[in-house]
């Protein structure tokens, strides 16, 4: 900036003072740019001469100055800070496309390890090729002669990284092999193979359940042509296969290492028949694939690198998204035991032991519907049955399990009504209600309000949802309504609501015990006194007032105590179950 | 301003826009009925309007204002309660933060919106009529800007005068008695050059003038000055830049013109003891880094290149 003279601030100072000066209004209007050309020039012109008036200006200027100073200094001074934002964009961008191009040349990497390994069809080092197999284990069956092979199966944890991946293998029964078994199941642990193996599971994971429809193609194709030309992805899985793996068998402790120096038939038959034994008890026979294509339309088969004997699979649901704590039950169709999984928080499911047979699997989640199928199992195919559990409309179920009854007339909520009983015990706010609290609503049936402001009722822990009309049973209203009218005279049940069968619009439910309130628009507030067999309309009333507005909230943390609150900004209160209320 | 305009043309124009008026000032619900609020208008417009005043003028005047503040100001001022209540529950807070800000210092803020309050309730009677500060406003800017104005003035007027005060005490504990007497003023080294500062002053637009003064004078920064008059900053830099070099020349001419020299005039701005020590100042206090820094840095760098 430039200075002045100092003579011309001398000047400036002595300028003859004013004497009029503006009012406040003037001094307002000019400070708000509100003041028309003329007078605003009078003003400034005062206020060269008054230093006052610029003060009080200067003071009476509104409080924005934390915004101008931020907005300020980032328009004033040069670009520097503005290439700011693209270079951090840049630095994220360059991240992930490293991290991307790693996890590419890693997994090529590993595929052109394995293809090599199977054009040579020398004897395979062991453990460098554990993770082939594992790689390669998804593309599944393998020719009759190579079935025994072992076949590997990350159990995934709970973190997705799989930075601890402990590797089950257990072996199908191997009806080639004639060899004495050995006793042990193999556990190869593989360690330091995490990153990748990790990595690939993460590329599972995201395509397994959202490509349900390519695993159904590859799985037709494969049940139509089982064994004898397996494509080329096949071959890779033979290689792995004949390579083996550090094997620790957990029975004996004791590591056995079918290393390179072992012959290549030797040690694929050894370590088969030390797998194959674990399960053979249960699994007698084994049958080839049936070949018969699965066509349901929510259930696919896929690969996965599930071992013989075991079965597993995704759960997912229309989205796509993983549904975790679902529950899978094997049934066999001739007598057995039931087996049963629990999806982990991935939506995968395993089960072990299995033997070859016909099963139903059905699939069951809260808030969704239970899905079974039956599956053909043979337990020397990798099997993974992945189930899209629909909570949508009932056409699109393929079985509908008979035991669950209460499905709902095509109407079970496709929001998030349908899921709220599993999140309500997890994430039901207790900062306003103890923890108590809860063990007084997790006996009796569940309540919700749909999106439709329908009131809602769960009786089996929100499997499944029915609509319930608080106006369905004229009847019960009629005799309860009169009961409670005779008990209470404030609290009267309205003749209307029989007359009409219309259903209001809820906006909110609260139970404690058997006692139900469920109040929504227009100051409709219903009552049951047992857990919503019976409704009765409640109209507060306190001081000649009654309630009007739309209830948003209910609280009744006991059957006698409860309050409200409305639109209108009111809360009512009632101390003695509903039959008087104190308006606050 | 002179109420030389007929009263008639205002009542015309009010009665005219009274409809429209009425209708946004929201009258009935602080209680002020629609006679008392044209009586107000035509008050409000008497007092604006001046013989020259067109009509278009006085219409565009009245569909400016704030009807709805103005109403609510006069109708406390009359002192309607539940003008008052909705005045309290608008107000009360920001007249607080205001005044803090004013005054920058809690106990002084509260002194000066509770005096605020009492003027604005109106504690002073002139014949026998309780007087409120809210009669003043006249619905030209908002109701909140006026009261921070108003705060201003009366905390320049009071806050700012006081503590100019300095008692004897802390004057004899600075030593004031010790320094050395106050400078003989120099005698303006050429009363030439007054004049021809005075002219070029002149030439000067009130919007530069004030420019000028806030920045050099009072030293206001670039923003605050860009906010008083709605520009942005980067405008009020670069218009102090152009004053200053235009006063520079304009001076020059005008001791040219005065039988000056070039250089002499040159010599006559330049060369100022006071000005030198001004400037000094200025460059220890000021953020950005003054010209002659800069200049200096050019020069270090010629060196470099030749070597």
């Amino acid at each position: 900036m430039q200075n002045v003279p100092k003579i011309v601030r001398e000047r400036l100072k002595i300028a003859t003072p004013a004497v009029n000066h503006p009012g406040a209004d003037a001094l307002t209007a000019f400070a708000e740019h509100s003041l028309p050309g003329i007078e605003r020039d009078l003003v400034l012109e005062h206020l060269a001469r008054c230093a006052d008036c610029r003060e009080v200006v200067a003071l009476a200027l509104p409080a924005t100055e934390p915004v101008q100073t931020v907005v300020s200094p980032s328009s004033h001074p040069s670009s520097g800070w503005l290439t700011w934002p693209a270079l951090r964009w840049a630095f994220v961008t360059a991240g992930i496309i490293a991290i991307a191009s790693f996890g590419i040349l890693q997994y090529q990497k590993s595929t052109h390890q394995t293809m090599t390994a199977d054009r040579a069809s020398a004897p395979q080092t062991a453990t460098a090729e554990a993770k082939n197999q594992l790689l390669a284990a998804p593309v599944a069956p393998a020719p009759a002669e190579k079935r025994d092979k072992i076949q590997a199966l990350p159990a995934l944890g709970d973190s997705v990284s799989g930075a601890n991946l402990m590797v089950m293998q257990s072996a199908g029964p191997n009806n080639d092999s004639n060899t004495s078994p050995k006793k042990t199941g193999a556990h190869a642990e593989v360690a330091g193979r995490t990153r990748v193996i990790g990595s690939i599971l993460g590329d599972q994971k995201t395509f397994g359940p959202r490509a349900a429809n390519q695993f159904q193609q590859q799985n037709i194709a494969q049940n139509q042509a089982p064994s004898p030309a397996p494509p080329v992805a096949f071959g890779k899985e033979q290689a792995s296969a004949r390579s083996s793996a550090d094997v620790t068998a957990p029975s004996t402790t004791p590591t056995v290492e079918a290393s390179g120096a072992a012959p290549q038939v030797a040690s694929a038959q050894s370590l088969n028949q030390t797998l194959d034994s674990t399960l053979a008890q249960n699994q007698p026979t084994v049958q080839p694939p049936s070949g018969e294509a699965y066509a349901f339309e929510k259930m696919s088969r896929a690969k996965l690198p599930v071992p013989p004997g075991q079965i597993g699979g995704y759960v997912v649901d229309p989205s796509g998204a993983v549904v975790a704590n679902a529950r899978i039950t094997l049934i066999p169709s001739k007598a057995g035991q039931n087996a049963t999984a629990v999806t982990n928080s991935q939506g995968l499911w395993l089960i072990a032991g299995v033997p070859t047979g016909t099963y139903k699997a059905q699939a069951e989640a809260p808030g969704f519907r239970t899905a079974m199928v039956s599956v053909n199992y043979d337990a020397n195919q990798p099997a993974m049955y992945s189930f899209t559990l629909n909570v949508g409309s009932v056409a699109e179920t393929v079985e509908v399990a008979a035991q669950n009854g209460q499905i709902q007339n095509g109407q079970v909520p496709t929001d998030t009504a349908a899921i709220v009983a599993d999140r309500e015990i997890r994430q039901i706010p207790i900062n306003s209600r103890s923890s108590s609290e809860l063990a007084t609503l997790s006996p009796g049936p569940l309540w919700t309000i749909s999106s439709t402001g329908t009131l809602r009722r769960s009786a089996d822990q929100g499997k499944t949802w029915e609509d319930v009309n608080v106006n369905a049973n004229p009847a019960a209203l009629t005799t309860a309504g009169v009961e409670v009218a005779a008990n209470a005279p404030r609290a009267k049940a309205k003749s209307r609501d029989k007359d009409s069968n219309e259903q209001p619009v809820f906006r909110t439910v609260a139970a404690a015990g058997a006692h139900v309130w469920a109040g929504g628009s227009g100051g409709a507030l219903y009552h049951s006194a047992d857990a919503g067999s019976h409704w009765t309309r409640v109209d507060p009333t306190a001081a000649g007032t009654s309630l009007t507005g739309d209830i948003t909230s209910l609280e009744f943390p006991d059957p006698q105590h409860g309050k409200l609150s409305t639109t209108t900004a009111e809360v009512w209160a009632t101390s003695d179950g509903g039959q008087t209320w104190s308006k606050q | 301003m002179s109420s030389t305009k007929p009263i008639s043309a205002v009542q015309s124009v009010v009665d005219e826009l009274l409809a429209d008026l009425h209708a946004r000032s929201g009258c009935e619900k602080i209680g002020l009925t629609r006679e008392s609020f044209a009586v107000i208008l035509c008050e409000v417009g008497s007092k604006h309007a001046t013989a020259a005043t067109s009509l278009t003028e006085l219409r565009a005047f009245f569909l400016s204002l704030r009807v709805d503040e103005l109403a609510l100001a006069r109708a406390c001022a009359a002192g309607i309660n539940s003008a008052w209540e909705i005045f309290l529950t608008r107000f009360r807070e920001k007249l607080y933060l205001s005044a803090l800000r004013i005054a920058r210092e809690d106990s002084a803020a509260r002194e000066l919106a509770d005096t605020l309050y009492a003027d604005l309730y109106g504690t002073s009677t002139r014949e026998g009529q309780r007087v409120s500060k809210l009669a003043s406003y006249s619905g030209r800017g908002s109701l909140e800007g006026w009261l921070r104005t108003v705060l201003s003035q009366e905390y320049v007027n009071r806050y700012r005068r006081t503590k100019r005060l300095v008692s004897l005490d802390e004057e004899s504990e600075e030593g004031v008695q010790f320094r050395a007497p106050e400078p003989e003023p120099v005698p303006a080294a050429d009363p030439r050059l007054a004049q021809a500062t005075d002219e070029a002053l002149a030439f000067l637009s009130g919007e530069d003038r004030t420019v000028l003064s806030a920045y050099y004078l009072d030293g206001r920064t670039l923003a605050e000055i860009a906010r008083m008059l709605g520009v942005h900053e980067s405008t009020i830099s670069r218009k102090l830049d152009k004053l200053a070099k235009s006063l520079r020349k304009q001076i020059v001419a005008a001791l040219g013109r005065r039988g000056m020299s070039r250089r002499q005039a040159e010599e006559a701005l330049e060369v100022d003891v006071r000005d030198l020590h001004l400037d000094i100042r200025r460059s220890l206090t000021q953020e950005s880094s003054p010209p002659a820094f800069s200049e200096k840095r050019v020069e270090a760098r010629v060196p470099e290149g030749e070597g």
